[in-house]
């Protein structure tokens, strides 16, 4: 199963809510860099070929970014986030890594870092970093979101319930529709696990309205209906699942 | 072989005839850390390398494999061909591209009764050199002994096995006889009496269609270039047998109801009575295509019912690529769970059975998500290695695509067994076991049942054109009982049956299903452990015995003793014979 935060983190590279910073050579000493024109342009870039998908050119421009300014954090995690968004995480990490050392403030990197160690099973790892997010940033939503994901792993359900309550309540406060529908979706995984079948249905219900993309959710939501006797309600969610996955994920893929 | 399953959330979408040395591997004491209080099992390793006489390298293509057709290995299946009480073992072997019907051919070997084999292919009779991938085991004929079903890349192969009264084993291969022989290429295949007659029927898991004169072009795989398959490549229905009883079958998958719409690229399956409603239902295990369940509804009909059940996909409605399958009652509810093994990329998936015929993905729950998401897993098998009286979970393992070598694919070519031992409601991963666990191999097929005769569970895994390797276990104490079971007709072993042993307060049951994990069989016996902790006031003497055979009829045995191998048969009559000593 899957639970990625990446859309996160890209969207705060994109936005560049996180300034950009360069290391002053120090080791744990960063400082802000002003964001040259020539860098927001690599960035932007950049960017725009992730979101296309075109990974290898992103990583070839990330490449000259790199040789030309070796230790610029964001050209690291630029290149890090190109592996990531292609699941090549193992790749990401070792950049992630690189960006990291260089400016250890930059949560964004952090917390994509966090789910490339998540994604390679690495639970412990993964766990640390999302806990070192919080502590700069407590009401990082994704934050919460990941180590309720990675509490539901280990079966440590009740501190789950926390963690998804807060990631639920930031990503409304902030109006981010589609981490509040993941987010619903995977809180409704650890009310099924408990047989709160109801309260599994209206949490589901809420994500496939907040996003009806999702077509995981109408597969649970099928799930969930059936448990609940509900069949014609279970045939049609089935149905809505079958639709949103031929629009999202085309049978070629 | 497969892709990883959907994506839900995630960043892009809404989801051969040398012999070289012996390989054979000591399983030392399989679960080294028992947690019982006051029990210390330490781990205990002898050299059996030279003893054992497997000495055998399994073929498949080529290293590194370049087409789909390289990928899945050969498999293998515990026999007592002779009838003499003792597991031997079977190797359905492949061949190489270049001469797919001219491969270094299948292996049979006999077991002395100590866990020591002697090759035994040529004056046994058998001569099959086409690419070999799995193999079923079953009295077909009902003559009393067990005869065997060889999937192929190409026509599958029925070997009647004629070893008689002097012991020496003889097979004669009858398969146009039996109006058997199906070209495509099938990966698994499993005996059942799926229609309750009393003999054994066959359902084969058929692949794709892949023309060795024309492999299609690579695709992309994470931006590295790698054989195509199985998407893009046409998958073949599965075909389902019925035993005649005259030793001849007869296709029934279409007015059985066994050919869904969709064909899937089959690659394990079970037969086993799902629901326990007294008849013998299919689960086949496709690669990354929905898995079926094939609900009995008795009169020789099914019901597709993989989606409405929950087993056709994961939790999340993604198709796995689903490579091997084990039952287990992992949740203590009577019912048997499923245990599906996976791509890399994907966790494994366990399917708690819920009643009424419905599953759920509770694999986070049991600690069996994230841990196995970076591996590609095949065969897996719950069995009570530790003899603790709860049963813990093998994984082979081992990547498709040679690529993975390179590093860029998070998940290594070679990749070692998994271990976990089961820890009260959660499974936990053991890295030890004289280090076998930390050694990558190209793991592929299964089988697992007692080679020794000491009454715990040995393990026999075949590798990607590797050594076979024999896995003793070497558990140190612990309560041991191997039931057999047995039965008039064709059914002899009474596949399908539920074992339960009953004792220290709690009941453990086991499946004696049809079919194997993945290309494989395992031995036709329940194996259960007991162990007290050293300081207990006293030991279990005995479990009390409950089996429920195939058609739902359930026998209650009674009080069984500890530490010996008995064969109850239907008839009331049951026959202890001697464990051997550790």
């Amino acid at each position: 199963m899957r639970a990625a935060g990446s859309i996160v983190v890209a969207a705060l590279l994109c936005a560049g809510s996180l300034a950009p910073v360069v290391s002053d050579g120090r080791a744990g000493t960063t400082r802000p860099a002003a964001t040259s024109q020539a860098a927001s342009r690599e960035l932007a870039a950049c960017l725009q070929l992730i979101r296309q998908g075109d990974y290898a050119r992103a990583r070839a421009l990330a490449a000259e970014w790199i040789e030309r300014e070796p230790r610029n954090a964001r050209a690291h995690g630029m290149m890090g986030l190109a592996y990531h968004m292609e699941d090549r995480h193992q790749q990401a990490v070792a950049y992630f890594e690189r960006a990291l050392a260089l400016d250890a403030a930059d949560d964004a990197v952090r917390s994509a870092y966090g789910w490339c160690l998540y994604y390679l099973g690495r639970a412990a790892d993964a766990r640390a970093q999302f806990e070192r997010l919080l502590k700069s940033l407590p009401d990082h939503a994704d934050s919460h979101f990941a180590l309720a994901v990675l509490d539901l792993d280990e079966d440590q359900l009740d501190s789950a319930v926390d963690r998804f309550r807060r990631a639920i309540d930031s990503a409304a406060a902030h109006r981010r529709k589609e981490d509040e529908a993941r987010y619903r979706i995977r809180f409704a995984d650890l009310l099924t696990r408990r047989e709160d079948w109801t309260q599994a249905q209206t949490e589901l219900a809420r994500a496939v309205k907040l996003n009806p993309d999702l077509y995981a959710a109408y597969y649970k939501l099928s799930r969930v209906r059936v448990r609940l006797g509900d069949v014609e309600g279970a045939r049609a969610a089935q149905q809505m699942h079958d639709q949103a996955r031929r629009r999202v994920r085309p049978p070629s893929e | 072989m497969g892709l990883p399953a959907g994506n839900h959330g995630s960043p892009r979408s809404g989801g051969t005839v040398k012999r070289p040395r012996l390989a054979v591997r000591v399983l030392a004491a399989l679960l080294l850390l028992c947690r019982i209080s006051g029990v210390n099992a330490q781990p205990r390793s002898s050299d059996v390398t030279a003893r054992s006489g497997v000495d055998f390298r399994m073929t498949c293509g080529d290293m590194p494999a370049r087409e789909i057709l390289e990928v899945n290995g050969g498999g293998v299946a515990m026999i007592d061909v002779e009838n003499d009480g003792d597991l031997d073992l079977f190797f359905a072997n492949g061949a190489r591209m270049a001469a797919p019907d001219r491969g270094p051919g299948c292996r049979l070997y006999v077991n002395d009764g100590h866990g020591v084999f002697r090759e035994v292919t040529q004056e046994a009779g058998i001569n099959i050199t086409r690419w070999a991938n799995g193999v079923a085991v079953g009295d077909y004929d009902a003559d009393g002994f067990d005869d065997l079903y060889i999937t192929c890349y190409g026509a599958d192969v029925l070997l009647r096995n004629q070893s008689g009264r002097d012991a020496s084993p003889r097979f004669a291969d009858v398969t146009s006889a039996a109006g058997l022989g199906d070209a495509r290429w099938s990966t698994s295949a499993a005996f059942g009496d799926v229609d309750a007659d009393g003999d054994l029927d066959l359902y084969v898991a058929n692949y794709l269609d892949f023309d060795i004169s024309h492999p299609p072009p690579r695709r992309q795989f994470k931006g590295v270039a790698v054989m195509a398959g199985p998407k893009g490549l046409t998958p073949q229905h599965d075909v389902l047998y019925e035993n005649l009883g005259d030793g001849r079958f007869r296709d029934i998958t279409t007015e059985s109801g066994c050919r869904p719409q969709r064909a899937g690229y089959g690659l394990v399956v079970q037969i086993a009575d799902l629901d326990r409603d007294g008849r013998q239902d299919i689960f086949v295990g496709n690669d990354s295509t929905e898995n079926f369940f094939f609900h009995n509804l008795g009169q020789r009909r099914f019901r597709e019912m993989g989606l409405m059940s929950g087993l056709s996909s994961d939790g999340d409605g993604d198709n796995q690529a689903t490579m091997g399958v084990a039952v287990a009652d992992v949740d203590d509810n009577g019912l048997p769970d499923l245990f599906s093994t996976s791509f890399s990329d994907d966790s494994d998936v366990l399917h708690l059975n819920m009643g009424r015929g419905l599953f759920e993905d509770r694999t986070s729950q049991f600690g069996l998500g994230l841990i196995t998401r970076p591996f590609l897993s095949w065969a897996c098998g719950f069995y009570d290695f530790d003899l603790d009286a709860d049963e813990d979970l093998f994984i082979t393992q081992g990547h498709v695509y040679p690529e993975a070598a390179t590093g860029k694919i998070d998940s290594d070519y070679a990749q070692p067994p998994l271990l976990f031992e089961r820890d009260g409601r959660r499974f936990r991963r053991n890295m030890d076991a004289a280090g076998m666990l930390r050694t990558p191999i190209h793991g592929r097929a299964a089988a697992f049942g007692d080679l020794d005769g000491d009454g715990d569970v040995d393990i026999v895994l075949t590798t990607l054109n590797g050594p076979v390797q024999v896995l003793r276990n070497e558990a140190a104490g612990g309560n041991r009982l191997v039931v057999e079971l047995r039965q008039s007709g064709g059914n002899r072993r009474a596949y399908g049956s539920v074992v339960e042993a009953a004792c220290c307060g709690r009941t453990q049951r086991r499946w004696l299903t049809g079919g194997g994990s993945f290309q494989a069989v395992n031995a036709p016996a329940a194996y259960f452990g007991c162990r007290h902790a050293a300081n207990a006031a006293s030991q279990p003497s005995s479990a009390s015995l409950t089996i429920t055979w195939p058609d739902g009829t359930a026998t209650k045995v009674g009080e069984v003793g500890w530490n010996q191998r008995v064969i109850v048969d239907r008839e009331g009559t049951m026959k202890r014979v001697a464990l051997r000593r550790e």
